[in-house]
């Protein structure tokens, strides 16, 4: 088997690591531009999958080796309707966290982007692997650099923030890593590759007993990195914490692995799994629409009123999944692409913001519209694509998940509905409250994003509407692998 | 039908009435912002192709239609948006006589309104941004008219509800501009919810939300009183019924050639258009039209009563054109979607024009209150004040401005339900109407201050001529009455009814003889009906105000409050429980590895004694 595109797109940001690790100290400059460049290769990369994707959907770009005989580790990468957007969405957000920390980040810059780079590295590993032994190494390389990102370039308790992220997430794994090996010595201990252990499961159904009981280790692993209530407070402690770059990587990016998780092992091996706690499920990630919303409209520091949002918005998310039928995966798996977009915008935003204030309190604020106009617009782009406007992304996914929601439990998705007005009134009254109103004479001195920020926000902005206005982009890429992935559900 | 519409190309006007807005609002917000004067211009230019595409497209269509004997078919041209498999959704253009009829109106009123602005935002530092989100307001109103299904109404439902937030919030400096801004947007966005739902419900159960298809649902009575109520939802939130109304007399803060355009022409009767266009499904469920006449007729008893004891001028128009919204409401609820249009589109000229000629005072006396700029000389304003008062004259419904006839046709509807109590109400509140409007004449119309150096010009004229214009299709679109019915139901309807225009033509000179006592002459600030105890309430708003205050404060950010506590001391309270139970059992475990050699032997030879009796034990 030759080494393909997707191999690339992981290897392209281990090498930027490589050539940063050998730059000299303070050469910030070149230290920026070579991981830009290390991030422009992946987008380049993930344009192509994209575009030669095949809607018909399947395994595809697969990458497939033996590696450890032993064990049946295989080195087996593919990339399916659902990942294939994911890695967009990783390389688009990894290229604009670059752009928008670009004068944010002063010192240790060297180690900032040796950092950021691992992270997307192990990212775009998972989004790709077929392979559970590949998997959960990526996972973790995923996970672990935020560590270092947040208590050292972080703010705000960031040692405790940093510890809690860490470990909360480190717990999470373990419970996968429990479901992962209960599923590979049930196989007979064969192979770790996904696709093989699902032929095997196919041949050798487990017991009910099994599949309820590791469905929801499998779940809660994830879930904990998806912000599932009422595993989510490390979430909005680390985006408070985190620096800039790295809570649009982090509430844009790694949250979806979580999700994305639930799909590819917990749904994809056991899918009675999900049909038989799917109640729970939707009970769950209700209340994570309602409460993330509820308490969202109390923060008083803009990162954490984001966290909360990010924590409803993947509420979404897991309420789609719920319903078991296709407008809940389909509208799922958007909210997905169209939440990593929006949430890294309104990071970026924030970002820009407290470099200059060095504050994010919004009752701080008051009028900085008159500063900051392209901030304060590009940031309400972003509420308004949080409170579900159409003609941004966010739109046709919520309305896809709760289309399947009302198909599936109409009084359910009426509640649910409730968390999108209570979106739309606390990032309005956040608007009001910082942006609008008579200017402080105290931020006279703000001054507006600047033109590498902008450029950030013009890709961010751009690609929630091109998918708002034209959904088919997502949807025809996604359509078939999602059936797919229902029809094992409904059909068991 | 197909082949005529692309011979006459109506498709090709369809575009062209869509697109150049929308064009106008990238290009402005991306290239033109620091350039007004191009701004404007591109605004402009967008705003007339529309307006010259959209008279095309009525003489063509109305053509069309003259040659035939009933109402010409709906033809919509449409392409695949999005597809589930379960349902397909598309987007694209409906064309039909209320497409058409609606259109007008939007693009009429839009055109007029950009004309006038350039007098009226004279000076002002964010002109462009204002044409911008004027194009976008127009745009997406446009789309919505023409919309071919339930969810690209949706769609551009929502957007025009960003566009009245982002306008009224355009003063974003003044806090009341931004809180009024927030409060438009949530609480219509509150109604929508019923709207979203009832579109849900829709395609959940018939998988098909467009319109043409609307006839042939064969919805069971229950199901069609459920959706229609669930849409009637959205309805009361846009069209700013009893009790979300609350919102339109704030929307006010925005500057007046919004206020005209979007929260009395446009984007508040989209609520009623609406109706009409998803009438088959209302008029599946009689439980359904009652709920309706009786949320209309409500509506405009009690905006009539507000509108009474306002002081600022704006605020009188705006609580009026709640009280007409309502009128349109309830004619719809009397089943007659005829009458409901017709207000609607007699209604968007004369009460843009009185938007438009308020904003013309204020822009000359710097002042809301209407005893201020008669101060000043309101009066001396000829062209100003005589459009005022040939507004008030339709508005109150008087023979033969274009207000009496629509009202006559919506009593004739109300009657024609055989409710005395409706028909009382809806009657009673046609004398209120006479008698705020004229309230205000009147008091325009005192003498002004000796002192007040203004001198008596008026404003320039591209403020003036859209009065002009709106005040001439003021005195002659009620004569259109029969052409208007033809047109809309391919029967002529229509005609004065004298059983009924004559009682309520009483009605509207008692009104117009009480206000005239009350307030012609002298320099009283309240009449009569002021000194009544019970105006009391409608100048308290009704208390509807306070109560959502209570609701927000108490009960929302309560809630809110709650779960935020919840969070921190119970969810994030039981993690950091458990980090502190580890890090609590590690300090007493450590306290265990004290460094003395004895103490680990004696614990070893312990161990070791137990464990051995314990085998000793499990051996025997």
């Amino acid at each position: 088997m030759d080494v393909g595109v997707l191999t690339a797109m992981w290897v392209a940001p281990m090498i930027g690591v490589l050539i940063l690790i050998f730059l000299p100290r303070g050469a910030d400059l070149a230290v920026r531009l070579v991981s830009l460049a290390a991030a422009s290769v992946t987008l380049v990369l993930s344009f192509y999958v994209y575009i030669k994707f095949d809607p018909r959907g399947g395994f595809q770009f697969v990458e497939d080796m033996m590696w450890i005989d032993y064990f049946g580790v295989r080195y087996h990468h593919g990339a399916d309707g659902l990942s294939v957007p994911l890695l967009m969405l990783t390389s688009i957000v990894i290229f604009c966290g670059i752009l928008s920390s670009w004068d944010g980040i002063k010192q240790r810059v060297k180690e900032f982007h040796i950092l950021m780079l691992l992270l997307v590295a192990g990212v775009f590993g998972v989004f790709m692997s077929l392979d559970a032994v590949f998997f959960f190494i990526f996972y973790e390389i995923a996970v672990l650099p935020m560590y270092l990102l947040i208590i050292v370039w972080g703010s705000t308790r960031k040692e405790y923030s940093g510890m809690k992220l860490t470990l909360y997430l480190l717990f999470g794994s373990v419970f996968v890593l429990i479901g992962l090996i209960a599923l590979y010595v049930h196989t007979g201990m064969k192979t770790t590759d996904l696709l093989l252990m699902k032929e095997l499961l196919i041949a050798n159904p487990p017991s009910d007993l099994f599949v309820h009981t590791v469905f929801p280790l499998l779940f809660v692993g994830f879930g904990m990195l998806a912000a599932l209530w009422p595993f989510h407070t490390w979430s909005p402690d680390g985006h408070v914490a985190a620096p800039t770059a790295a809570s649009m990587l982090h509430a844009g990016v790694l949250m979806k692995l979580g999700a994305f998780g639930i799909l590819r092992v917990g749904v994809f091996l056991l899918p009675e799994g999900l049909r038989y706690w799917a109640d729970v499920i939707v009970a769950l990630s209700l209340v994570n629409i309602v409460y993330g919303a509820f308490v969202a409209m109390h923060q008083t520091d803009f990162k954490f009123m984001i966290g909360y949002s990010s924590v409803s918005h993947m509420g979404v998310v897991m309420f789609g999944i719920g319903m078991l039928n296709y407008e809940g995966f389909v509208g799922a798996a958007f909210q997905m692409f169209a939440h990593g977009v929006m949430t890294a915008l309104f990071f970026a935003c924030v970002g820009a913001i407290y470099d200059r204030a060095h504050t994010r309190r919004i009752d701080a604020f008051g009028g900085i519209y008159e500063r900051m106009p392209v901030v304060c617009g590009v940031f309400l782009c972003g509420g308004l694509a949080g409170l579900g406007l159409p003609g941004f992304s966010g739109f046709v996914a919520e309305f896809l998940v709760f289309w399947g929601a009302f198909k599936a439990h109409p009084i359910v998705a009426a509640v649910a509905l409730v968390g999108l007005v209570l979106t739309a009134f606390y990032v309005l009254r956040a608007f009001q409250r910082a942006f609008y109103g008579t200017p402080n004479p105290k931020w006279s001195h703000l001054t507006d994003s600047s033109a590498i920020q902008n450029v950030a926000y013009a890709i961010l902005v751009g690609t929630m509407l091109l998918y708002g206005i034209y959904p088919r982009l997502f949807l025809d890429v996604a359509e078939t692998d999602l059936r797919r992935l229902l029809a094992m559900v409904t059909a068991a | 039908m197909v082949e005529t519409f692309e011979a006459l190309k109506i498709p090709w006007l369809m575009d062209a009435i869509f697109y150049p807005y929308f064009a106008a609002f990238a290009i402005i917000i991306l290239f033109l912002r620091r350039n007004e004067k191009l701004a404007m211009a591109v605004s402009l230019l967008a705003s007339s192709t529309v307006l010259a595409s959209t008279l095309m497209l009525f003489t063509r269509h109305y053509g069309l239609a003259a040659g035939h004997s009933e109402v010409l078919p709906p033809v919509s041209y449409t392409l695949k948006w999005l597809s589930t498999g379960s349902a397909t959704f598309e987007f694209g253009y409906l064309v039909d006589s209320l497409t058409v009829l609606m259109l007008i109106v939007v693009e009429v009123v839009s055109f007029l309104v950009q004309v006038y602005s350039i007098g009226y935002m004279h000076g002002d530092k964010g002109r462009a941004r204002f044409y911008a989100y004027l194009s976008l307001f127009s745009g997406s109103m446009t789309a919505l008219v023409i919309s071919p299904n339930l969810l690209q109404t949706y769609i551009f439902w929502e957007l025009v509800g960003l566009c009245s937030y982002l306008l009224i919030g355009f003063w974003w400096h003044k806090p009341e501009a931004a809180a009024a801004a927030k409060k438009a947007f949530v609480m219509t966005r509150f109604g929508d919810l019923g709207l979203f739902l009832g579109l849900l419900m829709l395609l959940y159960t018939r998988g098909n939300v467009a319109f043409t298809d609307f006839g042939a649902m064969g919805l069971s009575a229950g199901l069609a009183t459920c959706i229609s109520l669930l849409i009637f939802c959205g309805v009361v939130g846009k069209s700013s019924q009893f009790p979300l109304h609350v919102w339109l007399p704030d929307a006010m803060e925005g500057p007046t050639p919004v206020s005209a355009l979007i929260h009395a022409a446009t984007m508040v009767v989209a609520g009623v258009y609406l109706l009409s266009r998803s009438a088959p499904i209302f008029m599946a469920s009689q439980t359904a039209l009652h709920v309706i006449f009786l949320f209309g007729a409500v509506t405009a008893f009690v905006a009539a009563t507000m509108a009474c004891v306002q002081r600022d001028i704006k605020k009188v128009w705006a609580y009026s054109t709640i009280s007409q919204l309502g009128y349109m409401v309830l004619a719809f609820g009397a089943a007659s979607s005829l009458s409901s249009m017709f207000h609607l589109f007699t209604h968007a000229f004369y009460k843009a024009l009185l938007f438009l000629a308020a904003g013309s005072f204020i822009h000359h006396a710097g002042s809301n209150d209407l005893f201020d700029i008669a101060r000043k000389g309101g009066r001396r304003m000829w062209i100003t004040f005589g459009t005022t008062v040939v507004g008030a004259l339709a508005l109150a419904g008087i023979f033969p401005f274009s207000g009496f006839y629509s009202k006559d046709a919506i009593l004739v509807a109300v009657q024609a339900m055989g409710s005395p109590v409706g028909y009382g109400l809806v009657m009673f509140t046609g004398f209120l109407t006479a008698y705020y409007s004229f309230r205000v004449v009147f008091i325009l119309c005192r003498r002004p201050d000796e002192h007040s150096g203004h001198g008596s010009h008026d404003s320039p004229f591209v403020m003036t001529g859209p009065l002009l214009i709106l005040a001439i299709a003021t005195c002659f679109v009620g004569r259109w009455e029969h052409g208007f019915g033809a047109y809309y139901l391919g029967a002529s309807h229509g005609g004065v009814h004298l059983d009924v225009a004559i009682p309520a033509s009483i009605l509207a000179i008692l009104g117009l003889i009480l206000a005239a006592v009350s307030f012609a002459g002298g320099k009283n600030e309240d009449g009569v009906v002021d000194r009544l105890p019970m105006m009391e309430i409608p100048r308290q708003k009704y208390y509807l105000d306070d109560f959502y205050y209570w609701v927000t404060q108490k009960i929302v950010l309560g809630c809110s409050r709650l779960c935020a506590y919840v969070d921190r001391h119970f969810v994030d309270g039981s993690v950091n429980g458990v980090a502190e139970t580890v890090r609590w059992l590690g300090d007493r475990w450590s306290r265990l590895q004290t460094g003395r050699i004895q103490q680990y032997l004696n614990a070893l030879v312990f161990m070791v004694s137990v464990l051995g009796l314990g085998i000793y034990l499990a051996v025997m």
